[in-house]
Protein backbone atom coordinates (compact mmCIF):
# COMPACT_ATOMS: atom_id res chain seq x y z
CA UNK A 1 0.00 0.00 0.00
CA UNK A 2 1.32 3.29 -0.82
CA UNK A 3 1.86 5.76 1.81
CA UNK A 4 0.91 8.73 0.77
CA UNK A 5 -2.48 8.46 -1.81
CA UNK A 6 -4.26 11.37 -3.57
CA UNK A 7 -7.10 10.66 -5.05
CA UNK A 8 -9.53 12.50 -7.32
CA UNK A 9 -8.50 15.54 -6.29
CA UNK A 10 -9.68 19.27 -7.08
CA UNK A 11 -7.89 22.24 -5.76
CA UNK A 12 -6.65 25.57 -5.66
CA UNK A 13 -6.87 28.70 -4.52
CA UNK A 14 -10.08 30.12 -3.62
CA UNK A 15 -12.21 30.67 -6.63
CA UNK A 16 -9.01 29.89 -8.72
CA UNK A 17 -9.37 25.67 -9.23
CA UNK A 18 -5.80 24.46 -10.24
CA UNK A 19 -5.92 20.71 -9.94
CA UNK A 20 -8.48 18.37 -11.75
CA UNK A 21 -9.19 15.22 -10.95
CA UNK A 22 -5.58 14.54 -9.72
CA UNK A 23 -4.52 10.87 -8.69
CA UNK A 24 -1.00 10.35 -6.80
CA UNK A 25 0.48 7.68 -5.23
CA UNK A 26 3.85 7.29 -3.48
CA UNK A 27 5.25 4.62 -2.14
CA UNK A 28 7.96 3.46 0.31
CA UNK A 29 11.43 3.11 -0.78
CA UNK A 30 10.78 4.59 -3.76
CA UNK A 31 11.09 8.25 -5.64
CA UNK A 32 8.35 9.61 -7.59
CA UNK A 33 8.90 12.38 -9.74
CA UNK A 34 6.02 14.63 -10.71
CA UNK A 35 7.08 16.98 -14.11
CA UNK A 36 5.75 19.61 -15.71
CA UNK A 37 5.75 22.99 -17.64
CA UNK A 38 5.82 26.02 -15.23
CA UNK A 39 2.32 26.94 -14.05
CA UNK A 40 0.53 22.73 -14.45
CA UNK A 41 0.37 23.19 -10.52
CA UNK A 42 2.93 21.22 -9.41
CA UNK A 43 3.46 23.01 -6.55
CA UNK A 44 -0.21 23.38 -5.92
CA UNK A 45 -0.61 19.32 -5.88
CA UNK A 46 2.47 19.45 -2.96
CA UNK A 47 0.29 22.85 -1.35
CA UNK A 48 -2.85 20.24 -1.28
CA UNK A 49 -1.07 17.66 0.82
CA UNK A 50 0.45 20.04 3.07
CA UNK A 51 -2.48 21.67 4.01
CA UNK A 52 -1.99 25.05 2.00
CA UNK A 53 -4.21 25.28 -0.80
CA UNK A 54 -7.99 25.00 -0.94
CA UNK A 55 -9.52 21.28 -1.34
CA UNK A 56 -12.90 21.38 -3.23
CA UNK A 57 -12.96 17.93 -3.83
CA UNK A 58 -11.11 14.63 -3.50
CA UNK A 59 -8.98 13.40 -0.53
CA UNK A 60 -5.15 12.77 0.42
CA UNK A 61 -4.79 9.80 2.57
CA UNK A 62 -1.13 9.56 5.07
CA UNK A 63 -0.36 6.50 5.98
CA UNK A 64 -3.88 5.33 5.89
CA UNK A 65 -5.30 8.14 7.67
CA UNK A 66 -7.55 10.92 5.48
CA UNK A 67 -5.33 14.31 6.73
CA UNK A 68 -7.27 16.08 3.86
CA UNK A 69 -8.90 18.18 6.45
CA UNK A 70 -6.33 18.39 8.51
CA UNK A 71 -4.37 22.06 9.77
CA UNK A 72 -1.07 22.56 8.30
CA UNK A 73 0.88 21.84 11.92
CA UNK A 74 -0.95 18.56 12.11
CA UNK A 75 0.07 17.57 8.97
CA UNK A 76 3.88 18.60 9.49
CA UNK A 77 3.20 16.09 13.22
CA UNK A 78 2.05 13.11 11.03
CA UNK A 79 5.51 13.36 9.59
CA UNK A 80 5.25 15.31 6.31
CA UNK A 81 7.83 16.99 5.51
CA UNK A 82 8.27 19.59 2.41
CA UNK A 83 10.66 22.02 0.88
CA UNK A 84 8.47 24.42 -0.72
CA UNK A 85 10.07 25.97 -3.52
CA UNK A 86 9.80 29.41 -2.15
CA UNK A 87 9.94 30.82 1.32
CA UNK A 88 11.56 27.81 2.73
CA UNK A 89 13.68 29.27 5.14
CA UNK A 90 13.74 31.86 8.14
CA UNK A 91 15.48 34.65 6.67
CA UNK A 92 15.70 36.60 10.46
CA UNK A 93 17.16 33.48 12.05
CA UNK A 94 20.81 31.93 11.71
CA UNK A 95 21.75 29.19 9.78
CA UNK A 96 22.04 27.48 13.03
CA UNK A 97 18.74 28.43 13.90
CA UNK A 98 16.61 27.50 11.19
CA UNK A 99 18.41 23.98 11.28
CA UNK A 100 17.35 23.89 15.17
CA UNK A 101 13.95 25.07 14.71
CA UNK A 102 13.40 22.21 11.67
CA UNK A 103 13.43 19.80 14.24
CA UNK A 104 10.96 21.09 16.71
CA UNK A 105 9.19 17.88 17.04
CA UNK A 106 11.97 15.79 17.83
CA UNK A 107 14.08 15.69 20.57
CA UNK A 108 16.56 18.36 21.25
CA UNK A 109 19.98 16.09 21.40
CA UNK A 110 18.53 14.19 18.60
CA UNK A 111 18.15 17.24 16.04
CA UNK A 112 22.22 18.09 17.20
CA UNK A 113 23.45 14.39 16.28
CA UNK A 114 21.89 15.47 12.12
CA UNK A 115 23.77 18.65 12.44
CA UNK A 116 27.49 17.06 11.62
CA UNK A 117 25.65 14.83 8.57
CA UNK A 118 24.21 17.93 7.34
CA UNK A 119 27.45 20.12 7.67
CA UNK A 120 28.93 17.30 6.10
CA UNK A 121 26.92 17.49 2.54
CA UNK A 122 26.84 21.33 2.62
CA UNK A 123 30.16 22.69 4.66
CA UNK A 124 29.55 26.50 3.71
CA UNK A 125 26.39 26.00 6.06
CA UNK A 126 28.82 25.24 8.59
CA UNK A 127 31.26 27.98 7.69
CA UNK A 128 27.98 30.20 7.66
CA UNK A 129 26.32 28.35 11.17
CA UNK A 130 25.57 32.23 12.74
CA UNK A 131 25.03 34.05 9.84
CA UNK A 132 21.28 35.43 9.53
CA UNK A 133 19.86 33.27 6.77
CA UNK A 134 18.79 36.21 4.88
CA UNK A 135 22.12 36.87 4.12
CA UNK A 136 22.96 33.44 1.97
CA UNK A 137 23.03 33.64 -1.42
CA UNK A 138 20.33 31.70 -3.96
CA UNK A 139 21.59 28.45 -3.87
CA UNK A 140 22.91 28.65 -0.37
CA UNK A 141 19.64 29.13 0.77
CA UNK A 142 18.37 26.13 -1.05
CA UNK A 143 21.52 24.10 0.73
CA UNK A 144 19.86 25.41 3.78
CA UNK A 145 16.22 24.45 3.22
CA UNK A 146 17.22 21.11 2.41
CA UNK A 147 19.40 20.63 5.35
CA UNK A 148 16.08 21.34 7.34
CA UNK A 149 14.26 18.73 5.72
CA UNK A 150 16.98 16.42 6.77
CA UNK A 151 17.07 17.40 10.04
CA UNK A 152 13.29 16.39 10.80
CA UNK A 153 13.18 12.44 10.48
CA UNK A 154 10.23 12.97 8.36
CA UNK A 155 8.64 9.28 6.91
CA UNK A 156 7.97 11.55 3.97
CA UNK A 157 9.80 14.04 2.00
CA UNK A 158 8.51 16.43 -0.50
CA UNK A 159 10.77 18.29 -2.74
CA UNK A 160 9.19 21.42 -4.51
CA UNK A 161 12.00 21.98 -7.61
CA UNK A 162 14.97 21.93 -4.91
CA UNK A 163 17.47 22.18 -7.63
CA UNK A 164 16.81 25.51 -9.27
CA UNK A 165 19.71 27.87 -8.10
CA UNK A 166 22.21 24.98 -7.22
CA UNK A 167 25.64 24.98 -8.90
CA UNK A 168 26.30 21.57 -10.78
CA UNK A 169 28.39 19.96 -8.40
CA UNK A 170 25.55 20.35 -6.05
CA UNK A 171 22.99 19.22 -8.06
CA UNK A 172 24.85 16.10 -8.44
CA UNK A 173 25.20 15.85 -5.08
CA UNK A 174 21.49 16.64 -3.48
CA UNK A 175 20.52 14.12 -5.96
CA UNK A 176 22.64 11.29 -4.71
CA UNK A 177 21.62 11.91 -1.58
CA UNK A 178 17.88 11.40 -2.34
CA UNK A 179 18.82 8.15 -4.13
CA UNK A 180 20.84 7.50 -0.55
CA UNK A 181 18.14 8.24 1.60
CA UNK A 182 15.74 5.96 -0.10
CA UNK A 183 18.06 3.30 0.13
CA UNK A 184 19.29 3.92 3.27
CA UNK A 185 16.35 4.58 5.30
CA UNK A 186 13.58 3.40 2.46
CA UNK A 187 12.04 6.98 2.73
CA UNK A 188 9.62 7.75 0.20
CA UNK A 189 10.52 10.56 -1.53
CA UNK A 190 8.25 13.14 -4.19
CA UNK A 191 10.50 14.99 -6.18
CA UNK A 192 8.74 17.72 -8.53
CA UNK A 193 10.55 19.49 -10.94
CA UNK A 194 10.36 21.83 -13.90
CA UNK A 195 13.96 20.56 -15.14
CA UNK A 196 13.08 17.10 -15.25
CA UNK A 197 15.68 14.91 -17.06
CA UNK A 198 17.84 14.60 -14.64
CA UNK A 199 15.47 14.10 -11.86
CA UNK A 200 13.79 11.52 -14.41
CA UNK A 201 16.94 9.34 -14.47
CA UNK A 202 16.74 8.54 -10.47
CA UNK A 203 13.01 8.42 -10.36
CA UNK A 204 11.00 5.30 -10.13
CA UNK A 205 7.85 6.78 -10.95
CA UNK A 206 6.93 9.53 -12.92
CA UNK A 207 4.12 11.33 -13.33
CA UNK A 208 3.55 14.72 -15.88
CA UNK A 209 1.23 16.95 -14.58
CA UNK A 210 0.04 19.28 -17.96
CA UNK A 211 -3.08 22.32 -16.83
CA UNK A 212 -4.03 20.83 -13.58
CA UNK A 213 -4.08 17.30 -14.83
CA UNK A 214 -2.32 13.79 -15.42
CA UNK A 215 -1.18 13.06 -18.51
CA UNK A 216 1.53 10.57 -18.00
CA UNK A 217 1.33 7.73 -14.99
CA UNK A 218 4.02 5.15 -15.10
CA UNK A 219 7.89 4.15 -16.04
CA UNK A 220 10.27 7.41 -16.13
CA UNK A 221 12.39 5.89 -19.00
CA UNK A 222 9.20 5.36 -21.13
CA UNK A 223 8.32 8.90 -19.98
CA UNK A 224 11.77 10.01 -21.17
CA UNK A 225 10.46 8.90 -24.99
CA UNK A 226 7.31 9.93 -24.80
CA UNK A 227 5.50 11.77 -27.42
CA UNK A 228 3.47 14.73 -25.05
CA UNK A 229 6.94 14.83 -22.86
CA UNK A 230 9.44 15.56 -25.71
CA UNK A 231 6.83 18.08 -27.04
CA UNK A 232 7.11 19.66 -24.26
CA UNK A 233 10.28 19.59 -23.20
CA UNK A 234 12.62 19.52 -26.63
CA UNK A 235 14.00 23.00 -27.48
CA UNK A 236 12.89 23.87 -24.10
CA UNK A 237 15.99 22.61 -22.19
CA UNK B 1 4.10 46.03 23.22
CA UNK B 2 6.37 45.42 20.28
CA UNK B 3 5.95 41.75 21.13
CA UNK B 4 2.51 41.65 20.89
CA UNK B 5 2.39 43.60 17.69
CA UNK B 6 4.90 41.45 15.76
CA UNK B 7 2.81 38.49 16.76
CA UNK B 8 -0.57 38.74 16.19
CA UNK B 9 -0.59 42.25 14.07
CA UNK B 10 -2.22 43.57 16.90
CA UNK B 11 -1.58 47.45 18.46
CA UNK B 12 -2.23 46.73 22.05
CA UNK B 13 -3.85 49.35 23.78
CA UNK B 14 -5.41 47.00 26.40
CA UNK B 15 -1.26 47.35 27.90
CA UNK B 16 -2.85 51.02 29.22
CA UNK B 17 -5.26 49.11 31.49
CA UNK B 18 -2.70 46.07 32.37
CA UNK B 19 -0.22 48.82 33.76
CA UNK B 20 -3.25 50.55 36.29
CA UNK B 21 -4.48 47.02 37.12
CA UNK B 22 -0.49 46.49 38.27
CA UNK B 23 -0.72 50.16 40.11
CA UNK B 24 -4.05 49.20 41.60
CA UNK B 25 -3.25 45.64 42.85
CA UNK B 26 0.11 46.69 44.53
CA UNK B 27 -1.53 49.52 46.49
CA UNK B 28 -4.67 47.57 47.71
CA UNK B 29 -2.43 44.93 48.65
CA UNK B 30 -0.24 46.85 50.37
CA UNK B 31 -3.03 48.13 51.88
CA UNK B 32 -4.93 45.68 52.79
CA UNK B 33 -1.56 43.26 53.86
CA UNK B 34 1.02 45.69 54.70
CA UNK B 35 4.54 44.95 54.02
CA UNK B 36 6.65 46.88 51.29
CA UNK B 37 4.43 46.77 47.60
CA UNK B 38 7.56 45.23 46.68
CA UNK B 39 6.34 42.05 47.65
CA UNK B 40 2.81 42.58 45.59
CA UNK B 41 5.15 43.30 42.35
CA UNK B 42 5.08 39.72 41.26
CA UNK B 43 1.46 39.27 41.88
CA UNK B 44 0.47 42.45 39.75
CA UNK B 45 2.61 41.21 36.57
CA UNK B 46 0.83 37.94 37.44
CA UNK B 47 -2.81 39.77 37.42
CA UNK B 48 -2.00 40.94 34.00
CA UNK B 49 -0.32 38.00 32.05
CA UNK B 50 -3.68 36.64 33.18
CA UNK B 51 -5.40 39.66 31.44
CA UNK B 52 -3.25 39.79 28.49
CA UNK B 53 -4.68 35.47 28.15
CA UNK B 54 -8.03 36.39 28.45
CA UNK B 55 -8.08 39.34 25.90
CA UNK B 56 -6.31 36.90 23.51
CA UNK B 57 -9.16 34.73 24.13
CA UNK B 58 -11.85 36.54 24.53
CA UNK B 59 -10.86 39.42 21.44
CA UNK B 60 -8.06 38.91 19.50
CA UNK B 61 -8.24 35.16 18.92
CA UNK B 62 -11.69 34.95 17.00
CA UNK B 63 -11.13 38.20 15.05
CA UNK B 64 -7.50 36.76 13.56
CA UNK B 65 -9.23 33.47 12.76
CA UNK B 66 -11.62 36.03 11.15
CA UNK B 67 -8.66 37.46 9.02
CA UNK B 68 -9.46 40.77 10.79
CA UNK B 69 -7.59 43.84 9.35
CA UNK B 70 -5.12 45.95 11.98
CA UNK B 71 -7.53 48.59 12.64
CA UNK B 72 -10.39 46.05 13.66
CA UNK B 73 -7.96 44.76 15.79
CA UNK B 74 -6.55 47.83 17.13
CA UNK B 75 -9.99 48.99 17.68
CA UNK B 76 -10.91 45.82 19.54
CA UNK B 77 -8.18 46.35 22.27
CA UNK B 78 -9.37 49.84 22.43
CA UNK B 79 -12.72 48.41 23.27
CA UNK B 80 -11.56 46.23 25.55
CA UNK B 81 -9.07 48.32 27.30
CA UNK B 82 -12.35 50.44 28.14
CA UNK B 83 -13.97 47.97 29.28
CA UNK B 84 -11.18 46.76 31.59
CA UNK B 85 -10.96 50.68 32.79
CA UNK B 86 -15.09 50.86 33.47
CA UNK B 87 -13.97 47.95 35.69
CA UNK B 88 -10.87 49.58 37.87
CA UNK B 89 -12.94 52.25 38.07
CA UNK B 90 -15.80 49.61 39.79
CA UNK B 91 -13.56 48.39 41.82
CA UNK B 92 -11.62 51.86 42.93
CA UNK B 93 -15.27 52.78 43.46
CA UNK B 94 -15.32 49.68 45.81
CA UNK B 95 -12.18 50.36 47.42
CA UNK B 96 -13.53 53.62 48.60
CA UNK B 97 -17.07 52.77 49.60
CA UNK B 98 -16.82 49.66 51.25
CA UNK B 99 -12.93 49.30 52.58
CA UNK B 100 -12.74 53.15 53.20
CA UNK B 101 -9.77 53.28 51.41
CA UNK B 102 -9.03 56.63 49.22
CA UNK B 103 -8.21 55.13 46.11
CA UNK B 104 -8.89 57.51 43.69
CA UNK B 105 -5.76 59.03 43.77
CA UNK B 106 -3.10 57.46 45.94
CA UNK B 107 0.72 57.59 46.20
CA UNK B 108 2.97 55.07 47.16
CA UNK B 109 6.34 56.17 47.75
CA UNK B 110 6.44 56.75 50.72
CA UNK B 111 6.01 52.65 51.56
CA UNK B 112 9.26 52.61 49.25
CA UNK B 113 12.53 51.27 51.23
CA UNK B 114 15.34 53.69 51.55
CA UNK B 115 18.75 52.25 51.13
CA UNK B 116 22.19 53.29 52.45
CA UNK B 117 24.99 53.82 49.84
CA UNK B 118 27.96 55.20 51.44
CA UNK B 119 25.75 57.28 53.67
CA UNK B 120 23.99 58.12 50.76
CA UNK B 121 20.07 57.32 51.34
CA UNK B 122 18.76 56.60 48.19
CA UNK B 123 14.91 55.37 47.88
CA UNK B 124 15.10 51.91 46.63
CA UNK B 125 12.65 52.19 43.39
CA UNK B 126 15.50 53.67 41.38
CA UNK B 127 17.66 50.30 41.78
CA UNK B 128 15.13 47.85 41.83
CA UNK B 129 13.87 49.72 38.54
CA UNK B 130 16.70 49.30 37.04
CA UNK B 131 18.09 45.88 37.77
CA UNK B 132 14.52 44.18 36.73
CA UNK B 133 14.69 45.91 33.51
CA UNK B 134 18.10 44.74 32.88
CA UNK B 135 17.00 41.15 33.96
CA UNK B 136 13.66 41.34 31.86
CA UNK B 137 15.57 42.44 28.55
CA UNK B 138 18.35 39.57 28.99
CA UNK B 139 15.71 37.08 30.44
CA UNK B 140 13.70 38.26 27.14
CA UNK B 141 17.29 38.01 25.01
CA UNK B 142 18.02 34.93 26.12
CA UNK B 143 14.43 32.74 25.65
CA UNK B 144 14.58 34.55 22.14
CA UNK B 145 17.76 33.31 21.05
CA UNK B 146 18.90 30.33 23.38
CA UNK B 147 15.02 28.29 23.66
CA UNK B 148 13.91 26.55 21.06
CA UNK B 149 10.30 27.75 22.04
CA UNK B 150 11.89 31.12 21.84
CA UNK B 151 13.63 30.37 18.22
CA UNK B 152 10.07 29.09 17.06
CA UNK B 153 8.38 32.28 18.17
CA UNK B 154 10.44 34.45 16.23
CA UNK B 155 10.38 31.89 13.32
CA UNK B 156 6.23 32.08 13.51
CA UNK B 157 6.18 35.71 13.52
CA UNK B 158 8.80 36.62 9.75
CA UNK B 159 6.54 33.16 8.20
CA UNK B 160 3.50 31.25 9.67
CA UNK B 161 3.13 29.21 7.12
CA UNK B 162 6.20 27.74 7.16
CA UNK B 163 6.41 27.75 10.77
CA UNK B 164 3.14 25.48 10.18
CA UNK B 165 4.93 23.28 8.29
CA UNK B 166 7.55 22.72 10.70
CA UNK B 167 4.96 21.26 12.79
CA UNK B 168 5.06 24.95 15.17
CA UNK B 169 1.60 25.73 16.74
CA UNK B 170 1.01 28.94 15.97
CA UNK B 171 -0.88 29.28 18.68
CA UNK B 172 1.31 28.75 21.31
CA UNK B 173 3.36 31.73 19.89
CA UNK B 174 0.50 33.99 20.10
CA UNK B 175 -0.59 33.30 23.96
CA UNK B 176 2.58 33.29 24.78
CA UNK B 177 2.95 36.85 23.93
CA UNK B 178 -0.07 37.98 25.26
CA UNK B 179 0.98 36.21 28.28
CA UNK B 180 4.46 37.45 27.95
CA UNK B 181 3.02 41.03 27.04
CA UNK B 182 0.88 41.26 30.00
CA UNK B 183 3.42 39.80 32.61
CA UNK B 184 5.85 42.75 31.34
CA UNK B 185 3.08 45.43 31.33
CA UNK B 186 1.99 44.69 35.34
CA UNK B 187 5.18 44.56 36.38
CA UNK B 188 6.11 48.01 34.53
CA UNK B 189 2.61 48.82 36.52
CA UNK B 190 3.70 47.65 39.64
CA UNK B 191 7.22 49.48 39.41
CA UNK B 192 5.87 52.54 38.73
CA UNK B 193 3.19 52.76 41.26
CA UNK B 194 6.33 53.07 43.34
CA UNK B 195 7.14 56.26 41.03
CA UNK B 196 4.03 58.34 40.46
CA UNK B 197 0.71 59.17 41.47
CA UNK B 198 -1.66 56.29 40.98
CA UNK B 199 -5.59 56.88 39.55
CA UNK B 200 -7.51 54.94 37.28
CA UNK B 201 -6.58 56.49 34.41
CA UNK B 202 -2.87 56.19 35.13
CA UNK B 203 -2.29 53.83 32.55
CA UNK B 204 -3.65 55.62 29.17
CA UNK B 205 -0.98 58.57 30.54
CA UNK B 206 2.14 56.00 30.17
CA UNK B 207 0.61 53.94 27.70
CA UNK B 208 1.68 57.49 25.43
CA UNK B 209 5.31 57.44 26.48
CA UNK B 210 5.13 53.43 25.70
CA UNK B 211 3.55 54.26 22.28
CA UNK B 212 5.66 56.91 20.85
CA UNK B 213 8.94 54.60 22.15
CA UNK B 214 7.53 51.67 20.38
CA UNK B 215 7.53 54.16 17.09
CA UNK B 216 10.54 55.94 17.67
CA UNK B 217 12.47 52.62 18.33
CA UNK B 218 10.92 50.83 15.44
CA UNK B 219 7.66 48.52 16.00
CA UNK B 220 9.23 45.58 14.47
CA UNK B 221 11.83 45.46 17.35
CA UNK B 222 11.62 44.43 20.71
CA UNK B 223 14.85 46.31 21.23
CA UNK B 224 13.92 49.26 19.27
CA UNK B 225 11.21 49.71 21.28
CA UNK B 226 13.42 49.33 24.74
CA UNK B 227 15.55 51.69 23.41
CA UNK B 228 13.35 54.40 22.05
CA UNK B 229 10.97 53.94 25.25
CA UNK B 230 14.39 54.98 27.38
CA UNK B 231 15.03 57.70 24.56
CA UNK B 232 11.17 59.05 25.12
CA UNK B 233 10.92 58.62 29.05
CA UNK B 234 14.38 60.64 28.94
CA UNK B 235 13.72 63.22 26.40
CA UNK B 236 10.43 63.73 28.06
CA UNK B 237 12.20 64.80 31.78
CA UNK B 238 15.31 66.18 30.40
CA UNK B 239 13.01 68.16 28.25
CA UNK B 240 10.70 69.34 30.56
CA UNK B 241 13.30 70.24 33.16
CA UNK B 242 14.76 72.32 30.16
CA UNK B 243 12.16 74.06 28.85
CA UNK B 244 11.28 74.66 32.76
CA UNK B 245 14.15 76.36 33.31
CA UNK B 246 14.22 78.48 30.40
CA UNK B 247 11.01 78.73 29.42
CA UNK B 248 9.30 78.82 32.57
CA UNK B 249 7.68 76.39 34.78
CA UNK B 250 3.81 76.67 33.35
CA UNK B 251 5.61 74.66 30.50
CA UNK B 252 5.54 71.54 32.53
CA UNK B 253 1.90 71.20 32.20
CA UNK B 254 2.19 70.20 28.76
CA UNK B 255 4.64 67.70 30.00
CA UNK B 256 2.27 64.61 28.08
CA UNK B 257 2.84 66.35 25.35
CA UNK B 258 6.27 66.03 24.73
CA UNK B 259 6.65 61.91 24.54
CA UNK B 260 4.20 63.07 20.75
CA UNK B 261 7.06 65.75 19.90
CA UNK B 262 9.89 63.38 20.16
CA UNK B 263 7.58 60.80 17.89
CA UNK B 264 6.84 63.31 15.56
CA UNK B 265 10.34 64.75 14.83
CA UNK B 266 11.89 60.92 15.10
CA UNK B 267 8.83 59.33 12.78
CA UNK B 268 10.07 62.31 10.23
CA UNK B 269 13.59 61.75 10.27
CA UNK B 270 13.66 58.09 11.05
CA UNK B 271 10.63 56.62 9.55
CA UNK B 272 11.75 53.10 9.92
CA UNK B 273 12.60 53.76 13.88
CA UNK B 274 16.77 53.37 15.85
CA UNK B 275 16.79 50.39 14.83
CA UNK B 276 17.30 50.98 11.18
CA UNK B 277 20.16 53.00 12.29
CA UNK B 278 23.25 50.67 11.21
CA UNK B 279 23.95 50.33 14.28
CA UNK B 280 26.65 47.55 13.24
CA UNK B 281 28.68 50.26 11.57
CA UNK B 282 28.56 52.45 14.52
CA UNK B 283 29.78 49.93 16.86
CA UNK B 284 32.95 49.84 14.26
CA UNK B 285 33.31 53.49 13.67
CA UNK B 286 32.85 53.17 18.17
CA UNK B 287 35.65 50.78 18.61
CA UNK B 288 38.00 51.89 16.59
CA UNK B 289 37.21 55.43 17.77
CA UNK B 290 38.27 54.23 21.22
CA UNK B 291 41.12 52.37 19.76
CA UNK B 292 42.98 55.47 18.63
CA UNK B 293 42.32 57.37 21.55
N1 LIG C 1 -0.47 30.91 -3.41
C1 LIG C 1 -1.17 31.04 -4.54
N2 LIG C 1 -2.31 31.77 -4.56
C2 LIG C 1 -3.04 31.91 -5.68
N3 LIG C 1 -2.71 31.35 -6.86
C3 LIG C 1 -1.59 30.61 -6.92
C4 LIG C 1 -0.76 30.42 -5.77
N4 LIG C 1 0.29 29.63 -6.13
C5 LIG C 1 0.11 29.35 -7.44
N5 LIG C 1 -1.02 29.93 -7.93
C6 LIG C 1 -1.55 29.79 -9.28
O1 LIG C 1 -1.78 28.43 -9.51
C7 LIG C 1 -1.42 28.05 -10.82
C8 LIG C 1 -0.46 26.88 -10.77
O2 LIG C 1 0.75 27.29 -10.19
P1 LIG C 1 1.80 26.29 -9.53
O3 LIG C 1 1.10 25.24 -8.80
O4 LIG C 1 2.76 27.12 -8.78
O5 LIG C 1 2.51 25.69 -10.81
P2 LIG C 1 3.93 25.02 -10.96
O6 LIG C 1 4.49 24.77 -9.60
O7 LIG C 1 3.67 23.77 -11.73
O8 LIG C 1 4.79 25.97 -11.75
C9 LIG C 1 -0.82 29.28 -11.48
O9 LIG C 1 -1.82 29.84 -12.31
C10 LIG C 1 -0.53 30.19 -10.32
O10 LIG C 1 -0.71 31.54 -10.69
MG1 LIG D 1 6.12 25.42 -8.70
Amino acid sequence: MALLEVRNLYSGYGKLQVLFNVSLKAEEKRITVVVGPNGAGKTTLLNSITGIATIYSGEVVFDGRPITKLPRHSIARQGVACVPQMGNIFANLTVEENLRIAGYLLPENEVRERFSEIYDMFPVLNDFRHRKAGTLSGGERRMLAIGMALARKPKILLLDEITTDLAPIYVKKVLDRIVELRDNLGLPIVLVEQHAVRALQIADKAYLLVSGNVRYEGDPQELLEHPEFSKLYLGVS
Amino acid sequence: MSLVYITTRTYNFVLASMLAWGFYIVFTLTHLYGGTPYYYVPVAALFSGLLGLITYFGVNRRLLKTKANETTLMMSTLGFDLILYGFLNVFSDYLVNVHKIPAKFFVLETKDITIDLGGLQVRAIGLVALITLVIAVMTLNTFLTKTRLGIAMRAAIENPELAGALGINPEVVYVLAWFVGGLLAGLSGGLLSLLTVGYTAVGMTIMVIFFAGALVGGIYSIFGSLLGGLLVGLGEYVGVYLMSTYIGGWISAYRPVFPLIIMAIALLTLPEGLISLPWGKLLKVWKIGGVKK
